[in-house]
């Protein structure tokens, strides 16, 4: 087994607008445990010492007292190495001489223990570049100075609701492993769970993308598509997958969505439920349409068999791409909804075909077509729009 | 916001404005190279840095015209570092943050 999910998010946060309101069944849990909260040790790195002291307050104010303030990368790091108890969570800047943000980010995720801890970038860098190497560094979220301390309150406040996820899917973890050990679970992870993707170019968490998406469209940084695919057979695949079965086939999905996704500079995430949405930048529209048919032949070449040797049909369909710049709201997750709307709305479409004019036979079809330059183009109707 | 947090703002405020009189010290010496045409990568560099400082601090602890400049006149250090050398536009900017930072040394 390539990978194990690590990270077991259900019913994980329902982010509408700013993101900031929790589902119901996580903040229900979450109120029961709201004294925990006050716990989270936190360690903030800045070069300014003025900053450290606002973010001390501030962070103290938002009910988080526990926060230990260093200067430097290197600091910060020693200070990890030798600190008696594990830290929950981080506030990086990245403009820092020697070591900057992104780079002690880099080092902190490779801590095992700090594979999934929230790293919130506080930083006065807005350009999306910066961004994007502090998202792919393993950012969990990013701030823009000048902030609004009410906001950064807010902000740490989800981060420390992270913090509980990760705990409660720990404890379910060790709960299923004990499980598995008394009784024969055909698949212990739950479809809707969000499973760890390490190693995939371009992956990011589901958490972390909503993050992303929200910081490019505070700043107006629009002019990208954001397209969601869906395994229309998830439910199918799940069934007959065990635990790690089903998350290496998730994984092996995600490559293959990964690999051809690469002429542009993007981000994916899975959400749970077969689902999948990339943020792509700098991309031409019509190349968006043979991606489908190019994902399907990638994932079929990797020839997936279920645990039991029986080949394995991974009907992957793809919604409409939907441009950012589409919508006047910032801070709002608008066009990642469409996206996976519209996904979710071709994954019914292509469940209502007759068998025998189903997903297989489109591939074939497409297939031939790419391998004769002189047959037409692959059309958005016959990839299940 | 709660009356302890607003006093404490306060105080880092108070802070934030001592902090400034040697931050326009920096900024008159490397604006005078700047002037002069003797101003080196390291010191465009200490440059950078200082008004990336005032650009972070500045708007958080409501010093907003001043942020804002600092923001604006980041990205025209930026693009000169990328750029390899300067204008007397960037010398200009220079001399204005100084303004806005004695503005908020008064204030």
């Amino acid at each position: 087994m390539r990978h194990k999910p690590a990270t077991l998010f259900e019913n994980t946060t329902t982010r509408c607008n700013r993101s900031l309101t929790l589902g119901r069944n996580l903040g229900a849990r979450l109120e029961t445990k709201k004294d925990m909260v006050g716990q989270m040790k936190i360690l903030a790195v800045d070069d300014d010492e003025i900053i450290l002291e606002l973010l001390k307050e501030v962070v103290g104010a938002a009910g988080f007292p526990d926060i230990t303030l260093v200067t430097s990368g290197a600091e910060a790091l020693h200070t990890i190495k030798n600190s008696p108890t594990r830290f929950d969570c981080f506030l990086l800047d990245i403009q820092m001489p020697e070591m900057d943000g992104i780079e002690l980010c880099h080092h902190i995720r490779k801590f095992p223990a700090y594979r999934s801890a929230p790293i919130l970038m506080i930083t006065a860098m807005a350009d999306r570049q910066y961004i994007d190497r502090a998202f792919t560094a393993g950012a969990s979220d990013y701030v823009t100075k000048p902030f609004d301390v009410l906001e950064l309150g807010t902000r740490v406040n989800l981060a420390a609701r992270l913090v509980q996820e990760h705990a409660a899917a720990e404890d379910k973890s060790f709960a299923l492993e004990a499980l598995r050990d008394q009784i024969e679970t055909k698949n212990p992870v739950a479809l809707s769970e969000e499973i760890r993707i390490d190693g995939v170019a371009g992956v990011i968490g589901k958490l972390a993308f909503e993050n992303y998406l929200l910081q490019l469209t505070r700043g107006g940084l629009f002019g990208s598509c954001i397209v969601a695919f869906q395994v229309a057979n998830i439910s199918t695949i799940h069934a007959h997958s065990s635990g790690s079965d089903f998350s290496n086939t998730i994984i092996d999905i995600a490559e293959a969505i990964s690999d051809n996704l690469r002429r542009s500079e993007f981000f994916l995430s899975y959400r749970g439920n077969g689902q999948f949405v990339a943020i792509c930048h700098k991309v031409v529209m019509d190349t968006f349409n043979d991606l489908p048919g190019e994902i399907s032949m990638s994932i079929r070449d990797m020839e997936l068999v279920y645990d039991n040797g029986a080949k394995m049909d991974v009907q992957l369909v793809m919604g409409q791409p939907v441009k950012c710049g589409f919508f006047s709201s910032k801070n709002t997750l608008e066009p990642l909804y469409k996206a996976v709307d519209s996904a979710e709305t071709a994954a019914q479409s292509l469940r209502r075909l007759p068998k025998n004019n189903g997903w297989s036979s489109k591939i074939d079809t497409i297939r031939n077509r790419l391998k004769h330059p002189s047959a037409k183009n692959v059309t958005k109707m016959e990839m299940g729009f | 916001m709660n009356p302890a947090l607003s006093d404490k703002l306060l105080e880092i405020r108070g802070k934030f404005v001592s902090s400034l009189p040697e931050r326009e010290e920096r900024l008159s010496a490397l604006h005078a190279k700047l002037t002069e045409g003797t101003c080196t990568a390291n010191d465009m560099d200490e440059l950078r840095f200082i008004v990336h400082k005032i650009h972070g601090l500045a708007g958080t602890l409501g010093f907003n015209a001043l942020g804002s400049f600092a923001a604006n006149l980041e990205t025209d250090v930026n693009a000169a570092i990328e750029k390899g050398g300067y204008s007397s536009a960037l010398c200009d900017g220079v001399t204005s943050l100084i303004g806005h930072v004695q503005d908020a040394i008064n204030t």
